[in-house]
C-alpha cells in the first residue's frame, strides 16, 4: 500500500500565494529533473502530492486594514477638516499607514518581518497551526515531508514547535512528537533562528523542531547558499555543527544534513528555484519521493548543465562580504540588510 | 512482499468495515470481527483480533468500552508483533547482505515502537521513547529478489512503514482530530480579535503585543487576549457643541485617545479611554479633552469641554464602514445628522 507522500510547503517573505510558491518550487524541480537523461519525461508534481500553506494573505488583511483605516481618517480630514490642527505625531503616523496600501518592497516584504513579530504573528501561527493539523489528520497513514523558504521557516518552525511537544501529557492542540513524525523538513534560507531572536519565541536549538528521538523529524535538511545575505554569520544564521548539543552525535550524523551551495545561477541568491535546481541539493531531494539513481556519466553531464553565472558570482561576492562586516544590532538592520539587497538586485537586472 | 502486505493490510482495514456495514441489527456486537486468518501473520493475528475488538468497543461506546489508554496498550502490543513478523519476511529477501538491525528485537519488548518511518529509497528508521535505531538496506538490488519481481528497496521499505504504523492509525486518528478541534477554535478567536474586535492602529498592534508577549513566548498555541490596549489611536467623530453658533454645532471633528482599553470579547464588550478632540469652529475652542465610551465594539460616544463648553460626540467605527464602500461614511453621517436635526 504505498500513496503518494504529502509535501507542505511554507512560502517566504513578500508577495507569494500558496499557489505562486508552489509553481515554483515544482518547476525548479522539473527544471533539474530535465537536465539529467532518462528522467526528463518525470513530472514532479506526479511523485508527490503538493499542499502549499499560504499565510501572507493574513498579514494582507491585517496591512490593509491599516491601510484603510488611515486612508479613511485622512480623507475626512482634507474633505472635512483642512483648517482642524492635527498633533504631528498622530499626521505623521496616519500618513504612514495609509501609505501602506502602497504596493512598494518596503510593505510586502519588510512589513511582513515586522508584522510577524508582533502579536500578529500569534494570529498567523494559530491560522498556520490548524492548517498543519488538517493536513496532518487526513494523511497520517502517508509519509509527510515540509519544504520551507525564507520567513517560511520562522512561520513553519515557531507553528510546529507550538503543535507538537515531547511532554508525555500533550496540551489538547497539540501532537507528541514520536506519534507524528515528518519524514524529511528541507529548510531553504533558514532564518527561524534569527526571527526567534526578535520574538522571544524558543529558538531552534531548544525547540522540538528536529531529529532524533526528542523531535518529530526524521530527517532535516538545513540549506544555504554561500551568497545569500539572508544566512550570512551576523544574521544569526542557524548553524548547529554539532553544537548547543542540540542533537545527539548519531542523530547528527545519521539524521541532519547541512549544505551549503556555491554555484550562482541567478543573480538572486535567495531565489528558491535557484536552491532547488542545484546538484548539491537536488540529487537528495528527488531521491526523497523516488529513487534517483543515474549512471555516473548522466549524473556529471546533469550536473554540468547547472548555469554558474562567473561574472555575476564575483559582483555578488564583493556585495556580501561588505555584509559580513556589519554587526546585526536588532532587526532595524535586518530590514535595512534586506532592503539594500532588493535594491542591489534591481540593479544587477538593470545592468 | 508488496502484494502480500498490501492485502493484509486491506484485509484488516475491510474486515472493521465488514463489522459495520454488514451488521446493523447488532451494532454493539464487537465480537464478530472478521475471524479468518492469515498464513502470513499467523502470529500476530490473535492480538491484532483482541486490537479490532476493542476499537470496535470504543467507537460504538460499548458497555465494555476500553479506556484509550487500554487502547493504546492494545495498539502497541499488536505493533509489536507484527514488527516482526515483518522483519522475518524481509529476511526472506535473498542476498540481502546488510540486514535491517530491526531483527534485533528487544528494543521491541522493552519499549514500544513509536515511529517507523523510511529515509530515501534505502533506510529505516524507528524512534521508541529513548532511542532512534537506523537501518539501511546496502544492496539496493537485493530487493529485487522478493515474491514479487521488480519490486524495489523503497517499494519494501513502504510496506513495511505502513504495516508497522497501522496499529497506531485509529489511535492517531482520535489524537489529530482532538488536537484539529482546539486550534480550529483558536484559529476562530484569532479571527474575531481582528475582525469582530475595536480597529487597531500599527501603534495599538505594538501595545498589545508588548503586553501579551509572555503569552506569546511561551511558544504554545494560546487564544487572543480578552482585552485590548489602545495610545494615540485618532477617529473620526461627530461632535455636537450646543453653545456654538447655528450652522456649527454639529461637526466632524477629530478625536485622539491618548490611553483606551476595550473589553472586546465579554457579552457586552465595553470600554474607556481618555481623549481629546480637535475640531474647526470660529465661536468655540477647537480643542476639547473628556472621556469616550466604546460599546459592543463598533460603537463610541464621549463627552468633551471645550474651556466652558460642553460636547457630545459619537463615532462608528470606520473600519467596519470603509472596509467595502466609501459611500457608506457619507450614508451613516447623513442619517445621524438627519435625526440630530
Amino acid at each position: 500500500m504505498s500513496e503518494k507522500p504529502i509535501l507542505i510547503l511554507f512560502h517566504g517573505m513578500g508577495v507569494h500565494t500558496a499557489n505562486s510558491f508552489k509553481n515554483e518550487v515544482v518547476s525548479a524541480a522539473n527544471n533539474a529533473l530535465g537536465r539529467y537523461e532518462g528522467y526528463g519525461n518525470i513530472k514532479f508534481e506526479d511523485k508527490v502530492d503538493i499542499v502549499s500553506i499560504g499565510y501572507d494573505k493574513h498579514f494582507e488583511q491585517i496591512r490593509k486594514q491599516l491601510a484603510d483605516n488611515s486612508s479613511s481618517i485622512t480623507d475626512v480630514l482634507k474633505a472635512k477638516l483642512p483648517g482642524v490642527n492635527v498633533p504631528s505625531i498622530i499626521q505623521n503616523l496616519l500618513d504612514l499607514e495609509s501609505s501602506l496600501g502602497d504596493d512598494k518592497f518596503a510593505y510586502t516584504h519588510i512589513l511582513d518581518v515586522v508584522l510577524y513579530i508582533t502579536e500578529v504573528g500569534q494570529y498567523v501561527r494559530a491560522q498556520v497551526s490548524e492548517e498543519i493539523v488538517k493536513v496532518i489528520h487526513k494523511n497520517h497513514h502517508r509519509p509527510i515531508h515540509v519544504l520551507c523558504h525564507s520567513l517560511g521557516t520562522a512561520v513553519a518552525h515557531d507553528a510546529f514547535n507550538q503543535i507538537y511537544t515531547n511532554d508525555n501529557s500533550p496540551l489538547p492542540a497539540q501532537l507528541h512528537t514520536l506519534s507524528f513524525p515528518i519524514t524529511s523538513y528541507w529548510a531553504f534560507a533558514n532564518v527561524s533562528r534569527l526571527v526567534t531572536s526578535f520574538t522571544g519565541l524558543p529558538s531552534p536549538f531548544d525547540s522540538v523542531v528536529k531529529p532524533g528521538h526528542q523531535g518529530f523529524i526524521s530527517m532535516f535538511y538545513n540549506i544555504r547558499h554561500a551568497l545569500d545575505p539572508f544566512t550570512l554569520k551576523p544574521f544569526k544564521r542557524f548553524d548547529p555543527n554539532g553544537k548547543k548539543n542540540w542533537l545527539t552525535p548519531d542523530s547528527f550524523k545519521y539524521d541532519y544534513k547541512g549544505i551549503m551551495t556555491t554555484k550562482v545561477s541567478r543573480k538572486n541568491t535567495h531565489d528558491i528555484g535557484g536552491y532547488i535546481e542545484d546538484p548539491d541539493v537536488c540529487h537528495d531531494f528527488f531521491n526523497t519521493f523516488f529513487d534517483f539513481y543515474p549512471p555516473d556519466d548522466v549524473k556529471k553531464a546533469g550536473d554540468n548543465q547547472f548555469k554558474n553565472i562567473q561574472g555575476d558570482y564575483l559582483k555578488i561576492k564583493e556585495y556580501v562580504e561588505k555584509l559580513e562586516q556589519l554587526d546585526l544590532e536588532g532587526i532595524a538592520e535586518f530590514i535595512n540588510m534586506m532592503k539594500s539587497f532588493t535594491d542591489y538586485i534591481k540593479e544587477l537586472k538593470d545592468e | 512482499m508488496s502484494k502480500i502486505l498490501t492485502l493484509l493490510i486491506l484485509g484488516v482495514l475491510i474486515s472493521f468495515n465488514v463489522y459495520a456495514e454488514d451488521n446493523p441489527e447488532n451494532k454493539n456486537d464487537c465480537s464478530s470481527f472478521n475471524t479468518s486468518e492469515t498464513i502470513i501473520f499467523k502470529g500476530s493475528y490473535s492480538s491484532g483480533k483482541i486490537y479490532g475488538e476493542a476499537l470496535c468497543q470504543f467507537y460504538t461506546g460499548h458497555e465494555q468500552s476500553p479506556t484509550f489508554e487500554e487502547l493504546t496498550r492494545l495498539s502497541n502490543d499488536w505493533q509489536a508483533q507484527l514488527l516482526l513478523e515483518s522483519a522475518a519476511l524481509i529476511q526472506l529477501v535473498p542476498n540481502l547482505s546488510t540486514y535491517p538491525s530491526i531483527l534485533n528485537n528487544s528494543f521491541i519488548n522493552d519499549y514500544p515502537v513509536k515511529t517507523v518511518t523510511s529515509k530515501g529509497s534505502d533506510q529505516l528508521s524507528i524512534k521508541t521513547d529513548n532511542t532512534v535505531i537506523r537501518s539501511v538496506f546496502g544492496d539496493r538490488s537485493a530487493c529485487a529478489n522478493t515474491f514479487i519481481k521488480a519490486a524495489n528497496c523503497r517499494d519494501v521499505i513502504s510496506n513495511y512503514v505502513s504495516v508497522a504504523n497501522l496499529p497506531a492509525e485509529p489511535i492517531k486518528t482520535i489524537q489529530s482530530g482532538n488536537a484539529l478541534k482546539q486550534l480550529n477554535l483558536y484559529s476562530k478567536q484569532w479571527q474575531n480579535y481582528y475582525t469582530k474586535a475595536r480597529s487597531q492602529t500599527f501603534i495599538d498592534i505594538l501595545l498589545n503585543s508588548y503586553i501579551n508577549r509572555k503569552d506569546y513566548q511561551k511558544g504554545e498555541p494560546v487564544s487572543p487576549p480578552s482585552e485590548q490596549w489602545f495610545a494615540l489611536h485618532p477617529s473620526i467623530v461627530l461632535e455636537y457643541v450646543d453653545g456654538a453658533t447655528d450652522g456649527e454645532q454639529f461637526k466632524e471633528a477629530l478625536v485622539v485617545e491618548w490611553f483606551g482599553y476595550n473589553n472586546w470579547d465579554s457579552s457586552l464588550p465595553l470600554g474607556v479611554s481618555l481623549v481629546t478632540l480637535y475640531s474647526d469652529r470660529a465661536s468655540v475652542d477647537d480643542v476639547g479633552h473628556g472621556l469616550m465610551f466604546h460599546v459592543d465594539n463598533n460603537y463610541s460616544i464621549g463627552v468633551t469641554k471645550h474651556d466652558d463648553e460642553a460636547g457630545v460626540f459619537i463615532t462608528v467605527d470606520l473600519l467596519k464602514l470603509f472596509e467595502d464602500k466609501q459611500s457608506n461614511y457619507k450614508r451613516q453621517v447623513s442619517k445621524v445628522k438627519e435625526y440630530l436635526n
